[in-house]
């Protein structure tokens, strides 16, 4: 099973490890000694009731933010102070919690901006890209999402749930190694919910996963393990058959209100 | 292909405005060559506004360094016009660059602003310096500007068949290089940033990188421009440095279509007529062309080939 094979990987070295991480604004602590551990090719769900520093934490890993205090580790490689840009060729891509496209531009434009990201090397490649490479992987990703109809449709025609996949396919083109996903499941039909969860379920091994979700059923059916916040610090991390058995889950969820 | 349609477009236009040359009366002649040095311009601020979203108000320093960065060692130095006008445009790319990277760094809506403030500087500039650039009387240089040698040939720049040929073969040149980085990976990224910063910049592209070449490709070749306006008109005038010339290209590129290769063209075509034949009427003639600019902005907001492009022509770059 897949867990297995995750705990193996357990004694060595993390794709992504926090280190104390901190993050505050103004006087509010929004995280607070935060250490995460995130290895290869696992798929871990983040829970946590609202306010619990979920997508605080997903900002501090993207780059979006910086930390107050504490560190991103990389492959054990220091990256607490690179750019958010210069995280995504690190091999980091998020998808942000508001659906975000290029609204003006198609779908297929929209994916091409990201895909064409790793094929750009050198200087040259900015003014000419091999146009036929670029639309190939672009056709990979948008069949991946089930887009492939909608390629030349303006990114603000569609409906949100597609502008949702739309983003998602953004994310995978860049190649990721590390893909975080900010509830991607929020405010889609049922069956859309199940095209999701089949697709993250595919993400992995090949890339690793952070999935911050609302609906446990879904956290805990795709990931292989999971960590709850609350209140800017983690407080528990198990596999969703111990996270579901915890009673100091189950407090922290019903008190929340659900 | 719709590559394919798009080129023919645009070498289609270009074309046509090549060969006009040989038919219009003289009075036309005149009016489509200004048309086309305008045009090169609005395409330079087309590039900035339209494309990478970044509203300039004070564009006219970089046309006045091109001007003045050619025209003033010609009329100095004796300088010839060939190297007078990559001075020029080095004049307006430097300026450019360093006019970005003060700007840029200022947050988000503040571009605006202190691109006008620099454009500001600029013109006062022109005008602390009197003795050198005898401001709005300014500098002619027709006699004093060398023919340009071409092999065999020496050709008068300021003769009206040569300065159309100048005209049309800078704003042919521009057109294609537009058209190509609107089409280039380069291009793709500056339309991300305008669309959404935040999305483009977690997708590996670091705004401020991309913006200040984008700033940098605008005042170079509005730069060329304005170089090329000095050395073909053999004069060099404050009255480009000033603020009406930065909010000319805006309102050009707003009417033609901001975003689109060929609305610069449209836009400043119409505008230059629209302001001869009012002014026949009245002397208050920009306030009878401010009006007209309101109403089509308010009833095509995309510009006359913003609305092409929703409405028919979808493959318009």
């Amino acid at each position: 099973m897949a867990v297995a094979a995750v705990r193996e990987t357990l004694d060595r070295t993390p794709l992504l490890e926090t280190v104390g991480l901190r993050r505050t604004f103004g006087g509010l602590v929004a995280l607070d000694d935060v250490h995460l551990r995130i290895f290869h090719g696992e798929i871990r769900g983040l829970i946590g009731p609202n306010g619990a520093g979920k997508s605080t934490l997903a900002g501090l890993i993207a780059g979006r933010h910086k930390p107050t205090a504490g560190r991103i580790l990389l492959e054990g490689r220091d990256i607490t102070r690179r750019s958010g840009p210069e995280r995504v060729l690190l091999g980091i891509a998020m998808a942000f919690q508001i659906p975000a496209v290029f609204g003006n531009l198609t779908v297929f434009e929209n994916v091409a901006a990201a895909a064409q990201r790793v094929l750009l090397r050198r200087p040259l490649d900015f003014l000419d890209l091999r146009a036929r490479r670029l639309a190939e992987r672009v056709a990979e990703v948008l069949e991946r999402v089930g887009l492939q109809d909608a390629r030349d449709e303006l990114a603000r025609h569609l409906p949100y749930g597609h502008q949702r996949l739309v983003e998602i396919a953004m994310v995978l083109a860049l190649k990721p190694r590390l893909v975080i996903l900010d509830e991607p499941t929020q405010g889609l039909a049922p069956d859309e919910v199940a095209q999701l969860t089949a697709l993250v379920r595919d993400l992995s091994p090949e890339a690793t996963v952070l999935l911050i979700e609302h609906n446990l059923p879904v956290v805990l059916d795709v990931s292989h393990r999971v960590t709850v916040m609350e209140g800017g610090r983690i407080f528990f991390e198990g596999t969703p058959a111990e996270v579901e058995a915890d009673p100091g889950v189950q407090r922290v969820y019903l008190g929340a209100g659900g | 292909m719709t590559g394919g349609r798009a080129l023919a477009l645009h070498l289609g236009v270009a074309a046509v405005l090549g060969v006009l040359q040989f038919v219009l009366p003289p009075f036309h002649h005149g009016m489509v060559t200004r048309i086309l040095f305008f045009s090169t311009y609005a395409m330079a601020y087309n590039l900035l506004f339209g494309y990478a979203g970044l509203l300039s108000l004070g564009h006219a320093m970089f046309f006045a360094a091109g001007m003045y960065g050619a025209g003033l060692p010609v009329y100095y130095l004796g300088m010839g016009s060939g190297s007078a006008f990559l001075l020029g445009l080095g004049s307006g790319l430097l300026l450019a660059a360093a006019v970005g990277a003060a700007s840029l760094r200022a947050s988000g809506s503040a571009f605006p602003v202190v691109t006008m403030m620099f454009g500001q500087v600029s013109y006062l500039l022109t005008l602390h310096f009197n003795w050198i650039t005898f401001a709005d009387q300014g500098l002619v240089l027709v006699d004093r500007l060398l023919p340009l040698h071409l092999g065999p040939w020496s050709v008068p720049l300021t003769d009206p068949a040569v300065r159309y040929v100048l005209a049309w073969g800078l704003f042919t040149v521009v057109l294609w290089v537009s058209l190509w980085i609107v089409r280039s990976p380069f291009g793709r990224i500056l339309v991300a940033l305008r669309e959404h910063e935040e999305r483009a910049r977690m997708m590996g592209y670091d705004p401020f990188r991309y913006r200040w070449v984008a700033v940098c490709l605008s005042g170079g070749v509005a730069g060329a421009a304005g170089a090329a306006y000095a050395l073909s008109f053999g004069y060099v005038g404050n009255a480009f440095a000033s603020i009406l010339y930065s909010i000319y290209p805006l309102l050009w590129v707003l009417l033609g279509g901001a975003g689109t290769t060929l609305g610069p063209l449209v836009g400043v075509l119409l505008m230059t007529y629209a302001v001869d034949v009012v002014s026949g009427f009245t002397s208050a003639y920009l306030v009878v062309v401010g009006l007209a600019l309101v109403l089509v902005t308010l009833g095509f907001p995309q510009g006359i080939l913003g609305r092409v492009r929703a409405r028919w022509w979808r493959w318009l770059p």
